[in-house]
């Protein structure tokens, strides 16, 4: 591990700590969501942002178009696959 | 002590983090699964394909192994960060961005030793409770 000086993160700790809090509460509706996400989205890719699913779509590149269309930068967004099969993933 | 998530269903732990690439002036958010496993970070295409980043512009190819066999990757460094609320930890490490395939567009990003041996990890399945206290960093700074 590298040691890094103070203003090479590009923002103040203050907006990262505040990014990172509204990114942990978009990611905790995947986990506490997920029965209703797989209602209402099944076998799409879902955009997670601010809170709410604020972009759905059947494949990742039309869901990255959708959200730009809509102003919101895909890099402050959760972005997950809705699968409703029962993957065996060994990671 | 920074928290992280269990996933409903999959029981997966989770860790939300900033990264930030220095050389190719990209940042974003990404939620990354805890993989005790995984001997440093790893970025997989889902997140690499939201950053928007040109693999033309990576150096350092590798070739990191797994159960999966033998795969395609570049070497990055990456700057990390986490936040317990009172403050920001950074961690300048090198990461493997994964080459896409036809297959590892929906894992997920893994979060390997080199950053959990920098603290106490609590992984309790049964109370849905992942932390990790940090102990070494390469910068913390109060929020």
């Amino acid at each position: 591990m590298r040691p890094l000086a103070k203003g090479k993160l590009g923002e103040s700790p203050k907006q990262i700590a505040r990014q990172l809090r509204a990114f942990s509460r978009a990611a905790r509706i995947l986990s506490s969501n997920r029965p209703r996400l797989i209602e209402e989205h099944p076998k799409e890719w879902v955009g997670i942002y601010d809170g709410k699913v604020s972009a759905s779509a059947k494949s990742f590149k039309a869901l990255l178009a959708k959200m730009r269309k809509r102003g919101l930068s895909p890099n402050d967004a959760i972005i997950r696959y809705i699968d409703t099969s029962e993957r065996f993933l060994v990671l | 002590m920074i928290r992280g998530r269990f996933g409903n269903t999959s029981e997966a732990p989770f860790l939300e983090a900033r990264v930030f690439f220095p050389r190719l002036n990209i940042r974003g958010l990404v939620s990354f699964l805890v993989d005790t496993g995984a001997d440093g970070t790893v970025f997989m295409p889902m997140d690499s394909r939201k950053f928007g980043i040109n693999f033309s512009t990576l150096r350092n190819p590798r070739n990191p192994e797994g159960i999966g066999g033998i795969a395609r990757a570049f070497r990055e460094m990456a700057v990390l960060s986490f936040s317990d609320n009172r403050y920001v930890y950074s961690y300048h490490v090198p990461v493997h961005i994964m080459v896409p395939t036809a297959h590892n567009l929906r894992f997920t990003s893994l979060i390997g030793r080199d950053i959990l041996r920098c603290g106490n990890v609590v992984l309790d399945i049964q109370n849905k409770k992942m932390t990790l206290t940090p102990r070494t960093w390469s910068l913390r700074q109060k929020i």
